[in-house]
């Protein structure tokens, strides 16, 4: 340790360095203010003796100067003086001196002192060098979750497209939302929306979020069903999540049209729904526990399907929204919320609700994630088409053929399946949104009038599409060595242009395609409009073998 | 007139070994430069001889000086209350001092 002592007196100088060396320190000597000022400087000593009365400078003003140049150090200065006035004595203290002792000073306390200040210094340097330790690891913290946030707002938030009259508020608790609301375009031409929350908030919450938010889109986009994501997501939940970890969520579906809307609830809060006068008509209860808890048997996943006859907004929220406290500690709850949402139920979003919010919460802090999604839904009879014309879809020549055998249309999604191979022929979306179109309507009248022998009438009826969906889950269990067998062909025209061709072909009853071809009533069947909406579409409609086999013809130019 | 205390030179004398002649050099030659300068301004105040009395008193204090010490404690006083030395001060101030250091050289020869 080195040790620097100031003084004017000759002779304390020598007394002082005799002393202190035979400690065992290093000792080096100033003679004035301005000259320690200087050695400090050159010398870098861990420790100052200092004299107050001196030619030049004196030692507060050196002390000061000394304190000054070493804010990111602990130089330890102990002044020692024949001064013993008390106001001197508290100079000492005020110029940044950190002791002081009075001349004749004992030679052991001397020595304690400088052991004491020796100590401090040690600990003062371990403190800094943590501290700047921590400060590098806080940086490079901070530089990850920027990262993270990157990363992760691009992926959950990667569609600026949503539907057309939908709003939602989601304000998270920390940095990171551990809830997430996505509205993914299907292939059906409607959308699928997830609202989750998961177990907890920040960080740890929002990682499960990223490959549930991929699944979602995938299998959206894909043509999956809403009972095949919801066995999907939970499926993933399960496995990417510990146990004890898990996300309340809720999907909706619907598709172009907008005439039915399928609901799906595991965990959240009731999804609500208005009609066009602003009166609740439905509260969609959870019944399912929330992803990644149990798997879910398929036969029993309850799907609530609404029909949409003139205009409804649904609504479906995370609990921190209903959760939150006012200072008093009383919930917001979901009466209050219901009120008001009916209250507001005539606008077209639900802006006004974070300022409302704030106002009830307080100054009080935020526990948990909130997120909260209105979505109006209206039948439409023509929806517009957008083309995205991208440079890279140009046609090519492609064929596929596939069996599918009962064991296949009872087990697996082969609509989805059809779609998936379908999206390889990189169509324009206004395309691709129709020829899915073509091979949903065609597979689904085969299926279900032709194997099925189902009646379309049943859907008139005020349950209808429940009961009738409820008929096609019995009966496709009990089809036994029925199978369909599909060719699809895409036969490039031009550099621009190319003919698809879809065919299906089966064994069953058949169907009077006759009845759905020139059913073209609103009011005569949903599925018969189908068919007539494909030979609108499709250039050729061919059905032969009372109806047991189609092919459809549906050419499309980049 | 006890003029040192023994103990403290007892104390200075082991701690210096074959520097204690160097210490009472010092002593020596800086207290006569001191006392000297002090005999400039008899009768007229300076504010600066505060501080050279204070370091008569100071460096007087390390050797054991106790006479000194006393005498230089009082003058330093009566300096601080704007009151400048007279002749007569001076000249016990300096014989004191004389005395003082001709005992140190002895201790030394």
């Amino acid at each position: 340790m080195k040790i620097l002592i100031v003084d004017d007196d000759k002779t304390n100088l020598l007394v002082l360095s005799a002393m202190l060396r035979k400690e065992g320190y290093e000792v080096i000597s100033a003679s004035n203010g301005l000259e320690a000022v200087t050695t400090f400087e050159n010398e870098h000593p861990d420790l100052i003796l200092m004299d107050v009365m001196m030619p030049e400078m004196d030692g507060y003003q050196a002390t000061r100067i000394i304190k000054d140049k070493s804010k990111n150090d602990f130089i330890p200065v102990i002044f020692i003086t024949a001064v013993t006035d008390e106001n001197a004595l508290a100079q000492c203290v005020e110029s940044g001196g950190d002791d002081f002792l009075t001349k004749p000073y004992s030679r052991v306390i001397l020595n304690s002192k400088i052991n004491s200040f020796s100590r401090i210094k040690q600990l003062y340097q371990t403190v800094s060098s943590q501290r700047n330790e921590l400060d590098a690891l806080n940086q490079q913290i901070q530089s990850d979750i920027n990262l993270a946030k990157h990363v992760f707002t691009s992926i959950v938030e990667r569609s600026s497209r949503t539907p057309e009259n939908y709003s939602s508020w989601i304000q998270p608790a920390t940095n990171f939302s551990g809830d997430i609301v996505i509205a993914a375009a299907n292939s059906f031409g409607g959308y699928n929306i997830l609202v989750g929350d998961f177990t907890g908030h920040g960080m740890a919450a929002a990682l499960g979020a990223i490959p549930v938010t991929d699944l979602f889109y995938s299998m959206s986009e894909k043509g999956y069903k809403i009972d095949d994501i919801v066995n999907e997501l939970n499926d993933k939940v399960m496995q990417i999540l510990p146990t004890g970890y898990f996300c309340a969520a809720s999907v909706i579906t619907f598709d172009k049209n907008q005439e039915l809307v399928s609901i799906w609830n595991g965990g959240l809060p009731n999804v609500l729904i208005t009609d066009s006068d602003g009166k609740l008509i439905h509260r969609i209860v959870s019944e399912h526990t929330p992803f990644g808890i149990t798997h879910y048997s398929k036969e029993n996943l309850i799907i609530n399907h609404v029909e949409i006859h003139d205009s409804i907004n649904i609504y479906a929220y995370t609990d921190g929204l209903t959760d939150v406290r006012n200072r008093s500690g009383i919930h917001f709850g979901s009466e209050r919320l219901l009120e008001i949402l009916l209250q507001n139920d005539h606008r077209q979003s639900i802006d006004y609700l974070p300022d409302l919010f704030s106002d009830y919460i307080s100054k009080n802090h935020q526990d948990d994630d909130i997120s909260i999604i209105r979505l109006g839904l209206a039948p439409i009879a023509n929806k517009s088409e957008q083309d995205i014309i991208a440079p890279e879809y140009h046609p090519f020549n492609w064929d596929v053929s596939l069996a599918l055998n009962s064991d296949a249309l009872k087990y697996t999604d082969p609509v989805a399946t059809l779609m998936n191979l379908a999206m390889d022929l990189k169509v324009p979306r206004s395309h691709r949104d129709r020829i899915y179109t073509v091979i949903a309507e065609l597979f689904n009248n085969a299926l279900e009038h032709g194997i099925l022998g189902l009646d379309s009438n049943i859907k008139a009826t005020p349950d209808g599409f429940e009961k009738y969906y409820r008929y096609r889950e019995q009966r496709l269990q009990e089809i036994d060595s029925q199978d369909i067998k599909i060719y699809m062909k895409n036969e490039s025209l031009n550099h621009n242009s190319a003919r698809f061709i879809f065919n299906l072909k089966y064994h069953g009853q058949g169907f009077d395609f006759q009845k759905h071809l020139t059913n073209t009533s609103a009011s005569e069947g949903k599925s018969g409009r189908g068919i007539y909406l494909v030979r609108s579409l499709c250039s050729k409609l061919d059905y032969q073998d009372d109806g047991r086999e189609v092919q459809a013809e549906y050419t499309w130019s980049v | 007139m006890i003029l040192l205390d023994d103990n403290k030179i007892k104390d200075l004398n082991e701690l210096m070994g074959d520097d204690f002649s160097i210490l009472v050099d010092s002593y020596t030659n800086d207290g006569h430069l001191l006392v000297t300068e002090l005999k400039a301004n008899i009768g007229r105040y300076v504010a600066e001889d505060v501080r050279k009395m204070h370091s008569i008193k100071s460096t007087s204090l390390n050797m054991g000086a106790v006479a000194v010490v006393e005498l230089a404690r009082e003058l330093e006083q009566q300096l601080k209350d704007g009151q400048p030395l007279t002749e007569e001060q001076w000249l016990i101030l300096s014989q004191i001092f004389s005395q003082t250091t001709d005992s140190l050289v002895k201790l030394v020869s």
